[in-house]
């Protein structure tokens, strides 16, 4: 990449950066690190700002699932920037427009989307960015699941079946990043600490539903108040569900699933947690068996995946290509597992701090 | 239903926009700059012939279903209005209605401060005008109100919000400087269950009578916990549910011994192809279990007693009242609508009236 700005150098994240900046803040995380940023299946997106070797800021990039080239758009997370300890506010927020540059310049797809997701009482590390809404999540014990003639299969392997169901699912949404086995396979397979299950509803020998839980976790929810007084928050102790597909005209199927999942969490001591679009059936299920929207602290910001071009003819070009904001609202059905940083955090400082 | 906003843009965004020269009028915009405290905001705009036989037939080309306003209706509308109701029309050099951009003017209470906030309603450019055009007129048009209602314009609208359905408020975020500021979270619940709601023994309704002068002071002292509400008083609640001509609300006030312990309004109309029961406005204490079933139940008998099998209310999901609701067995669905919004307070980004706002169908123009 090698992008130079005076004394900077953008440079493609390496194992060397990542020891830098766990050092800046005694991260213990490194591995969450490593395995999000670097794992070797994936290319690298993340960039680091560099002056000679040693590292100023690194912007954290994921890709969602698998692209697939002509047909579904590129989707990138964008985490939290990280700055060296002590660096002047302005300087590091320079290194933060240059990565961020950096990365929209080397992808130059403005049908591409760069998502982030931030807290509400923070400011947005990045310019350029719009909102796309407050992030909620469905939260509960869901109940009023009917038996049936179906085989509830835990421990399901993540294998191509349920890559080639989870797709099917997705249906022909322009906004649904592929979930291919060997994707599914690093995101839940080889997820530091382990403890992420699949479990499947099969209908005459064929997948029905199929969620992904991960390990308990304690998850903070906000009081009821919202006056002048400092916000409060409750903790919460819940099972994530990282996945949750419900194939076409399966609602029956979708609710075993959902009860069998609730019984999951009752015996760990906790609530369901999951995160699911309005617009996707599978919502007026959870909804239906009793789950409540539960508003979180967290907005979900989206950009196209390059630079907006200058000039009034450019413009144009612009507008007519750009990301359209309410087609991704009503088409990406995303889920827990596509928000990798947020839901796995590592300590960050941002330019702001 | 249909939401008066940006009613106009169809189809993709332009891919050229031609420059034109035009003539910008305000149509008697006697508004001078919002008030805020307790003091109503008088003037409002006129309302002339050309401009509703504009109105009529931009919203006619939408909805086949269409009916001109009565000018009762558009009296209320806009010189009733507690909070003005500026606006700004854009005519070309015939005099022709090019663009209209128009709002109620509403309040917010943050602690002991009256913020203006300017409701956008009634929004169009004109349909004989081609796509390019139309979104440089609307921008103008919306441009030239921002410049005179809203900040730094002193004692100007610190926020403009609506309620578009999505599909049709795409230049307000591309050319208006919009954001989505909250879902629009359709609440419902059956009608018998909301009836079988335990009303304490302390507790009771007064129906369809005044609203009672120690109103205000009631809502100033519980307000502080709802985060940022939509402002509450006799002389709104006046407007807004005893004035408008032609359609019929229904009210309670529910009081706990003399003193009053919150109220609620209900509609009985068709929304989304059903009839149901519209919860219009309701308040009481944050906290108040009791007097929330209360309601519950008085909103479900009313609406029993109509023939109506389903209460249907609205609002966001950082309001205070979104947890409780759902666990006395109020579901959430999805609405065609969203609220959307542009904060003109550089202290005071999206993201804080997205956190902190609280609405109901009280707020909007839809009920």
């Amino acid at each position: 990449m090698g992008e130079q700005s005076n004394k900077l150098e953008v440079r493609p994240l390496e194992p060397q950066h990542i020891a830098q900046v766990l050092g800046w803040y005694s991260m213990r995380k490194g591995t969450v690190m490593e395995w999000l940023l670097l794992d070797g299946a994936w290319p690298v997106h993340s960039l680091v700002a560099c002056e000679g070797e040693t590292v100023c800021a690194l912007l954290p990039v994921v890709q969602l699932g698998d692209p697939i080239p002509g047909e579904r758009p590129a989707m990138w997370e964008w985490g939290q920037p990280l700055v060296a300890p002590g660096s002047d506010a302005g300087a590091a927020r320079g290194w933060v427009e240059t990565l961020a540059a950096a990365f929209l310049r080397g992808q130059d797809d403005p049908e591409g989307v760069v998502l982030t997701w931030s807290d509400t009482r923070d400011p947005v590390p990045f310019d350029g960015l719009e909102r796309l809404g407050s992030w909620s999540m469905l939260q509960g014990l869901p109940t009023g699941a009917e038996d049936g003639d179906w085989v509830m299969q835990e421990a399901l392997p993540l294998d191509d079946a349920a890559a080639a169901f989870i797709g099917a699912c997705a249906g022909a949404s322009a906004w649904v990043p592929r979930r291919s086995s060997a994707y599914l396979d690093w995101r839940y397979g080889r997820a530091p600490g382990g403890g992420h299950e699949a479990t499947g509803v099969l209908e005459g020998g064929e997948l029905r539903a199929l969620a992904v839980t991960g390990p308990p976790r304690w998850e903070d929810q906000p009081e009821e108040c919202l006056g002048d007084g400092p916000s409060t928050h409750v903790p919460c102790r819940v099972l994530p569900v990282y996945e949750f597909w419900v194939a076409e005209g399966a609602s029956r199927p979708g609710q075993a699933l959902l009860g069998n999942l609730a019984g999951q969490a009752r015996a760990q001591a906790c609530e369901l947690n999951l995160a699911l679009p309005s617009w996707q059936p599978a919502f007026d299920l959870c909804v239906g068996m009793g789950m409540r929207v539960t508003p979180t602290s967290r907005d979900l910001y989206a950009r196209p995946a390059a630079l907006a071009p200058s000039g009034p003819r450019a413009s144009q070009a612009w507008n007519s290509r750009a990301l359209d904001l309410e087609a991704l609202r009503c088409a990406w059905p995303w889920s827990l597992g596509d928000a990798h940083f947020s839901w796995c955090p590592f300590e960050s400082s941002g330019p702001a701090d | 239903m249909h939401s008066r906003h940006f009613p106009w843009l169809a189809g993709s965004l332009p891919s050229v926009i031609r420059s034109w020269t035009w003539v910008i009028s305000q149509v008697a915009l006697s508004f001078a700059g919002p008030k805020v405290e307790d003091e109503p905001m008088g003037a409002s705009v006129e309302i002339t012939s050309g401009l509703r036989a504009s109105f009529d037939q931009a919203f006619a080309a939408i909805d086949p279903g269409y009916q001109p306003r009565l000018q009762a209706e558009w009296d209320w509308r806009t010189r009733q209005v507690p909070g003005g109701a500026p606006a700004e029309t854009l005519l070309d050099r015939r005099g022709r209605v090019q663009a209209h951009y128009a709002a109620l003017g509403t309040r917010v209470l943050d602690g002991e401060h009256c913020l203006p906030v300017a409701q956008v309603v009634d929004t169009f450019a004109s349909s004989e005008l081609s796509l390019p055009r139309r979104v440089r007129a609307f921008t103008r048009a919306c441009e030239s109100f921002v410049e005179s209602t809203c900040l730094p314009a002193a004692g100007g609208f610190v926020l403009c919000y609506g309620f578009p359905v999505r599909p049709a408020w795409r230049i307000g975020r591309a050319h208006l400087g919009y954001t989505v500021l909250q879902e629009f979270w359709r609440q419902g619940i059956g009608a018998q269950d909301a009836a079988r709601s335990l009303v304490a023994g302390d507790l009771a309704f007064e129906d369809d009578c005044e609203w009672p002068s120690e109103l205000d002071a009631f809502f100033a002292q519980h307000a502080g916990e709802l985060g940022l509400p939509f402002m509450r008083d006799t002389a709104f609640l006046r407007w807004r549910f005893d004035q408008r001509p032609n359609v019929k609300y229904s009210r309670c006030l529910l009081r706990r011994g003399l003193g009053l312990a919150g109220w609620a309004v209900l509609r009985v109309t068709d929304w989304s192809g059903e009839r149901v029961a519209l919860v219009c406005d309701r308040f009481c204490a944050t906290g108040d279990q009791e007097a929330e079933l209360a309601l519950d139940h008085w909103l479900g008998t009313q609406a029993l007693a109509a023939g109506v099998t389903h209460l249907v209310a609205a609002g966001g999901e950082h309001s205070p009242e979104f947890r409780g609701a759902q666990e006395r067995g109020w579901r959430i669905a999805r609405s065609d609508y969203c609220m959307v919004g542009r904060s003109f307070d550089p202290d005071r980004p999206d993201s804080d009236w997205a956190r902190r706002l609280r609405w109901t169908l009280a707020d909007t123009d839809l009920v």
